[in-house]
């Protein structure tokens, strides 16, 4: 077993579209750590839910997903659905945005619940039963009787994103992706939902991606960040140093466009244009960047080192 | 500039119940604000607190239960036909997502042009074009975007034709419900940049409706927060913000992350429970508070001045003075 919980080497995501391949993620590296919550910030079209997806072998039919992604050593990518099968839902979990859609709406909480023990850990149904009212507890839903009754629709948002986290928590598993959990929820139940996820980690997964646009919710959270453009990383490193000492442009452009609550007095600054299709050539952000080199356009950055854990790719070897 | 332009007294807006078990409910209850010619007033609150329901009232989209509105001095259940024609002239509104509030047939040029045929007959063909393309180059865009149908544009675009229309007309009162919650962090930045600079240009009042607080600290001059039908807190952004009164006002401060690791609040993990939506005739925040009293649960706060805000609660600044 490696030291790394989760490698991840010159990931790949092809999508087959109308307009062509569109390379969705592009030679993309990361690793995780045992107890880490490592935060993917990008805009749309930046890769991040296609990583997600490609961890988890879910990319929409007719893609093609290349490079290596091993798990506790194990490698993810390419494996065949019978295997996958085995790993999803077990060792590794995955919540979505939308609670509602991620629930059966004909099915009983305590049904859907059980049902993830059965395939797993074949477990009888009382021990079954037993460690889904344990779950929902854990993730604080103290009437946890009444919620295994329950049907989706009789509970709030928060609380079925509650139960999505407790039924994705149920086995333990050891990675934990979470993509853009809270984006559908109100800000005081993503604060909830946030401090559950903090609190779980270590003793209900061994560690865990939150993909999310939110950099607010990032620096709340997370340990680590990486931050995503085009389908290419643009950054990696802890969040103290990407918050205080960004060096890519694109994470300090994204910073300097937040309003912001704390700071209502500085101005906030646009990154002008929009995100586009990512074109294979040189780095994708370089239509937007106003420290662009002549080079940017054509030759894909190289990976700077810019601290002990502290990825940039630019061509900018200093912030200008 | 300044005289009250919009005022709102004892608004009630109820919504049916099916007559199968699913009660009426009351989306607005009792609400009171006014708003001044060029001013700026953000309304914020949670899923369900009324804040849309508020503004399309206001624009006569929703009937209302009971209280009046008032714009420019003219009381709106009163109004005419002359003066709703008026009223929509005068009253634009950009809504949440961009691409459902453009017809997908019509080009930008046709968007733009449609309030003018309307409203301003009288104007050539000419007089509508350079209209048009001024309005357009308020919002950043280009004449080459004229031709363009909606699904030719990206959200942001699209969402700065929204605002060009609203435009078009020279109006007053702004009304946006949640302009920018569906657009990207860089593109959300150019539209509240837009917003911000189109106001001030033009002197527009704005009744800016959204969920996040940080876009509304950036845009208005006033705040009003809204809990389940009720305003529960207004007064200036200055005042409201870092001096929250309400211990509602408080629990959504606390709960916005801030986009900066040294300023942590390791949100806890608290419980959810099942709670009951039969209401009593106390406070609306009191089943949430943390600080409720039998007086609360058993009587309903009147909004009230304490210093820079006005606060719907008994106790307010409790928590303030607990924690001290």
């Amino acid at each position: 077993m490696s030291a790394e919980l989760l490698e991840v080497d010159d990931l790949g995501v092809c999508l087959a579209t109308a307009a062509g391949d569109l390379h969705a993620v592009d030679s993309l590296g990361f690793s995780l750590r045992e107890g880490e919550l490592l935060g993917i910030v990008g805009e749309s079209g930046s890769g991040k839910t296609q990583t997600a997806l490609a961890l988890m072998g879910l990319t929409p039919a007719g893609s093609r997903v290349s490079g290596s992604a091993r798990l506790d050593g194990q490698e993810l990518i390419g494996q065949p659905e019978a295997a996958l099968n085995d790993l999803r839902g077990d060792r590794i979990a995955m919540v979505f945005q939308d609670p509602q859609a991620a629930l059966n709406p004909y099915l009983r909480i305590g049904v859907q619940l059980t049902e993830v023990l059965e395939q797993h850990r074949d477990l009888d149904t009382a021990a079954a039963v037993g460690r889904a009212v344990e779950m929902l507890r854990a993730v604080g839903l103290d009437d946890s009787e009444r919620c295994m009754r329950s049907f989706p629709h009789q509970l709030s948002g928060g609380m079925r994103q509650r139960v999505t986290i407790a039924m994705a928590l149920l086995c333990r598993p050891r990675l934990l992706i979470a993509d853009e959990p809270t984006t559908a929820l109100d800000v005081t139940v993503q604060a909830q939902i946030l401090g559950l996820l903090r609190v779980l980690k270590g003793t209900h997964y061994g560690a865990g991606l939150l993909i999310t646009h939110d950099l607010g919710v990032v620096a709340e959270v997370c340990d680590r960040v990486l931050v995503m453009y085009g389908g290419r990383p643009m950054e990696v490193a802890d969040v103290d140093a990407l918050f205080h000492r960004g060096h890519h442009p694109y994470t300090r452009a994204l910073l300097r466009s937040l309003p912001r609550l704390d700071r209502p007095e500085s101005g906030l600054v646009p990154i002008p244009g929009q995100p586009g299709r990512p074109t294979g050539a040189g780095c994708p952000f370089n239509t937007r960047c106003v420290e662009r080199l002549e080079q940017c356009a054509a030759v894909v950055p190289p990976k700077l080192d810019i601290a002990p854990g502290h990825l940039s790719f630019c061509h900018r070897s200093a912030p200008a | 500039m300044s005289g009250r332009l919009v005022a709102i007294r004892n608004l009630v807006v109820e919504y049916p119940g099916s007559g199968h078990g699913v009660p009426s409910l009351r989306a607005v209850d009792g609400v009171s604000l006014g708003l001044d010619e060029g001013a700026t007033l953000g309304i914020v609150g949670e899923s369900g607190s009324g804040k849309s329901t508020l503004a399309r009232a206001l624009l006569g989209l929703v009937d209302i239960h009971s209280g009046q509105i008032e714009y420019a001095g003219m009381a709106m259940a009163a109004a005419g036909r002359s003066g709703w024609r008026r009223f929509r002239r005068e009253v634009q509104v950009v809504f949440q997502d961009p691409a459902a509030s453009l017809d997908p047939r019509m080009s930008v040029a046709k968007i733009l042009a449609e309030p003018l045929l309307v409203h301003r007959p009288e104007l050539g063909t000419e007089q509508v074009r350079e209209t048009t393309i001024a309005r357009l180059r308020d919002v950043g865009l280009a004449d080459a975007h004229l031709q363009r149908l909606p699904r030719q544009l990206s959200g942001g675009e699209c969402q700065r034709v929204a605002i060009a229309r609203a435009l078009v007309l020279e109006p007053r009162l702004l009304i946006c419900d949640e302009p920018v919650s569906a657009l990207d962090i860089s593109i959300q930045a150019q539209i509240l940049a837009l917003l911000r600079e189109l106001q001030r240009r033009l002197g527009l009042a704005v009744l800016f409706i959204a969920h996040d607080l940080s876009v509304v600290r950036y845009l208005c001059q006033r705040v009003a927060v809204m809990y389940r039908g009720r305003l529960v807190e207004t007064g200036s952004a200055d005042a409201l913000f870092d001096q929250p009164q309400h211990p509602y006002t408080r629990a959504l401060l606390r709960s916005v992350p801030v986009a900066d690791p040294r300023q942590r609040r390791n949100f806890a993990a608290t419980p959810a429970a099942f709670t009951a939506n039969a209401m009593g005739g106390g406070c609306v925040y009191a089943e949430r508070c943390q600080h409720a009293r039998e007086r609360c649960r058993a009587e309903s706060p009147a909004l009230e001045q304490q210093g820079d805000v006005a606060v719907a609660c008994f106790f307010p600044g409790a928590e303030a003075r607990s924690t001290a």
